[in-house]
């Protein structure tokens, strides 16, 4: 099938067009887990929650709106999954009394062993801790690349609110990696970075 | 511009998202103060490499597997909506608060039964106690049928009895003083010799 917009694509979709649906979720499959499985971690559980969000589209595709961006129908679909699934957690947390024995830290390597491609993986452990409504908006701004209207209308809340939750969520990561400040500014600059062994 | 409300900016300076006239300020107030700058710099750096972080995929057949559901007619499973969620939080909440209450008060006593037929009146209530209760009655446990009670109570009287007799008799001083008094109904017989 010739590459074409989204709309048009749901369009067909929406005329149930199977080779088309097959070609929506190719085409947007890579980008909500991404978004799912850096909220839930779990890959089995965020493949399952990926599966529901394309048969509630495909159940609901009469009743999209071509008013709002496919995309934003679509991530909205998925973020509630996610957040009941969250929710579910939360309470199976409270029964077991496991949150008793919540990870509060992350170990992150002392400075004098960071290396400049070690900061990847730090900050994927760092972006976990992040409390859950800075997660998706982080997730949602830095990672999908989604626009503040856009992630306003998917969560629901003013662009004013997601602004504020992307500069705190932001602003969180940078403290989580202070230990590696000198390294982030070396590479900043773009200088070599001195390492120092004790 | 002061580093207080750089810092509530910076991350829409960075986005490139503020006004021109606030991205002037902001830049001109990074020049001049070097722990902002670091800052941003360093915010900079997370929001790139949060951009270059490694795409997650789902499996091979993930495609296949989820048009199959479709063809196969699976409907998405049902999830808990708000107010179901919280009905059935609050109903698990009721259930656990009604066990716990259970295990450390006991079930509901035959007085307390008693009392609540009695309604709703605000008088103070006052609980009789008898004096003379039985053995039985006397039982604040659960509720034991009283045949079982009864036959428990005999076995209980008859390993007393035995545990008694099979212990050695121990000369015990007599503290008891034989009382003999003379039976108002006794009848005394005379005899005729006399």
């Amino acid at each position: 099938m010739d590459k074409i917009g989204d709309r048009e694509l749901f369009s067909r979709v929406a005329a149930d067009d199977q080779k088309a649906f097959a070609e929506f979720v190719e085409r947007y499959k890579d980008r909500l887990f991404n978004f799912i499985a850096r909220i839930i971690i779990e890959r089995e559980t965020a493949e399952d929650i990926l599966q529901e969000t394309f048969l509630r589209v495909y159940n609901q595709r009469k009743s999209y709106s071509p008013d709002f961006a496919l995309s934003t129908w679509v991530f909205t679909i998925a973020l509630n999954l996610v957040r009941s699934e969250l929710r579910r957690r939360k309470l199976r947390r409270y029964m077991s009394l496991d949150f008793l024995k919540e990870e509060t830290n992350v170990e992150i390597p002392d400075k004098t062993n960071a290396e400049p491609m070690k900061l990847k993986p730090i900050l994927e452990k760092a972006i976990r801790l992040l409390p859950e409504e800075y997660r998706l908006a982080f997730v949602l701004c830095d990672i999908e690349r989604l626009p503040y209207h856009e992630i306003a209308e998917i969560m629901r809340v003013p662009v004013g609110t997601v602004k504020s939750r992307i500069n705190r969520a932001r602003a969180m990561l940078r403290e989580r990696i202070l230990p590696h400040k000198e390294l982030n500014y070396e590479l900043s600059k773009g200088l070599p970075l001195v390492i120092s062994v004790h | 511009m002061n580093c207080r409300k750089v810092y509530r900016l910076l991350s829409a300076f960075i986005d490139g998202s503020l006004e021109q006239s606030e991205m002037a300020e902001m830049e001109q107030h990074l020049k001049q103060c070097p722990s902002c700058s670091v800052r941003a710099a360093e915010m900079r750096l997370i929001v790139q490499t949060a951009g270059e972080l490694e795409q997650l995929r789902p499996g091979p057949h993930f495609v296949n597997r989820t048009l199959c559901a479709i063809e196969n007619g699976a409907r998405p499973a049902a999830s808990l909506s708000g107010w179901r969620f919280a009905l059935t939080l609050s109903g698990t909440a009721f259930a656990l608060a009604a066990c716990l209450t259970l295990i450390m008060v006991g079930p509901p006593s035959e007085s307390s039964l008693a009392l609540n037929k009695q309604g709703g009146s605000n008088k103070p209530i006052l609980i009789k106690v008898n004096q003379t209760q039985n053995a039985g009655d006397r039982f604040e446990g659960f509720p034991v049928p009283a045949e079982i009670l009864k036959r428990d109570l005999a076995a209980a009287d008859s390993m007393n009895k035995d545990s008694v007799a099979s212990k050695p008799t121990v000369p015990m001083p007599n503290l008891l003083q034989r009382v003999d008094f003379e039976d108002p109904l006794e009848v005394k017989i005379e005899s005729k010799g006399k």
